[in-house]
């Protein structure tokens, strides 16, 4: 393979895996605040230097990334579900919205409880050190290919992260002045959709169009979030 | 005891059923039932979606 076709794809690869990994931070960030969401970022980037620092050459078996993928989809799953069926009550009507001044001292209570801070801490540190170990498996699996192609594939990396984190950090602002309840329904389909997507190929599930799978299963869930607002509207109207 | 039941509540939502569906569909995945692969995809999604589906009709708390 062509190096600069190396790096290009490996640049490709680890965008998707970037992308998956910032769309977890943030959204812990924004509901269970920064400090928890930039620790555990932190925290799985060290693991993750470490990791590949001793154990490098093995991350070429993918098999150990799907382990750990067995362990943290379901997890996602319930608590995505957990924040977009909320969401689908408040848009319906059956929950009450909150009101903003509210609902900001209640953030603030919580961010205060340390358990929920461990949560979110979790959150971010598991999101991060998957998708991190799915790019070291990608760059270490590429350079394969090609004696010597190693920083090649490894600069593709790099520029998808820069890339990606540019993005990230312009995307934070206009993200902050999304409602409360649009931001939780975002969440909660983006968690479900990760956590179908992983939990599925943990177990050896075969998904149809491969990580692009994961597009499909927001429009799947935002489409059936719409539908459930939509049917649960009359009754909560009549009650 | 008490703890451990909140941090619960708080991963769950509350729901019972979200966290049985997902019981179901990793069990229904790793059973050796020799399907095709998209079946076998297409029957794991659809549980998970029962299980989001059903825990959106549980009693809002």
């Amino acid at each position: 393979m062509n190096l600069w076709v190396l790096a290009g794809t490996s640049a490709v690869a680890s965008t998707v895996e970037f992308v998956e990994a910032a769309t977890i931070v943030l959204a812990v960030g924004f509901t269970q605040g920064w400090r928890a969401a930039l620790t555990g970022t932190l925290w799985a980037t060290l693991a993750l230097g470490v990791l590949v620092a001793l154990f490098g050459p093995l991350l070429a078996n993918i098999s150990s990334v799907h382990r750990i993928e067995v362990f943290v989809g379901p997890f996602l799953i319930v608590y995505g579900i957990g924040w977009l069926r909320k969401a689908v009550w408040r848009y319906s009507g059956r929950k009450a919205m909150r009101d903003e001044q509210a609902n900001y001292d209640r953030e603030v209570e919580r961010l205060r409880a340390d358990r929920e801070r461990h949560l979110g801490f979790a959150t971010a540190f598991q999101g991060v050190f998957i998708e991190g170990l799915e790019v070291a498996v990608i760059v270490v699996t590429f350079s394969a290919t090609r004696h010597g192609s190693i920083a090649w594939a490894a600069g593709g990396a790099a520029v998808a992260l820069i890339a990606v984190l540019i993005a990230a950090i312009a995307l934070h602002k206009p993200f902050s002045r999304v409602p409360e309840n649009a931001l939780k329904a975002t969440v909660g389909i983006m968690l479900l959709s990760l956590g179908t997507l992983w939990a599925g190929e943990g177990l050896g599930v075969a998904w149809w169009l491969g990580d692009s799978t994961l597009f499909a299963l927001v429009v799947l869930y935002l489409g059936i979030s719409v539908i459930l607002v939509a049917l649960m509207r009359p009754q909560a109207a009549r009650a | 005891m008490k703890a451990l039941a909140e941090v619960w509540d708080f991963i769950t939502g509350g729901s019972l059923v979200a966290p049985a569906a997902v019981v179901i569909a990793v069990g229904f995945a790793l059973l050796p039932l020799g399907l095709a692969g998209p079946l076998k995809a297409a029957i794991f999604l659809a549980i998970v979606l029962l299980g989001f589906v059903g825990s959106a009709f549980e009693r809002p708390r």
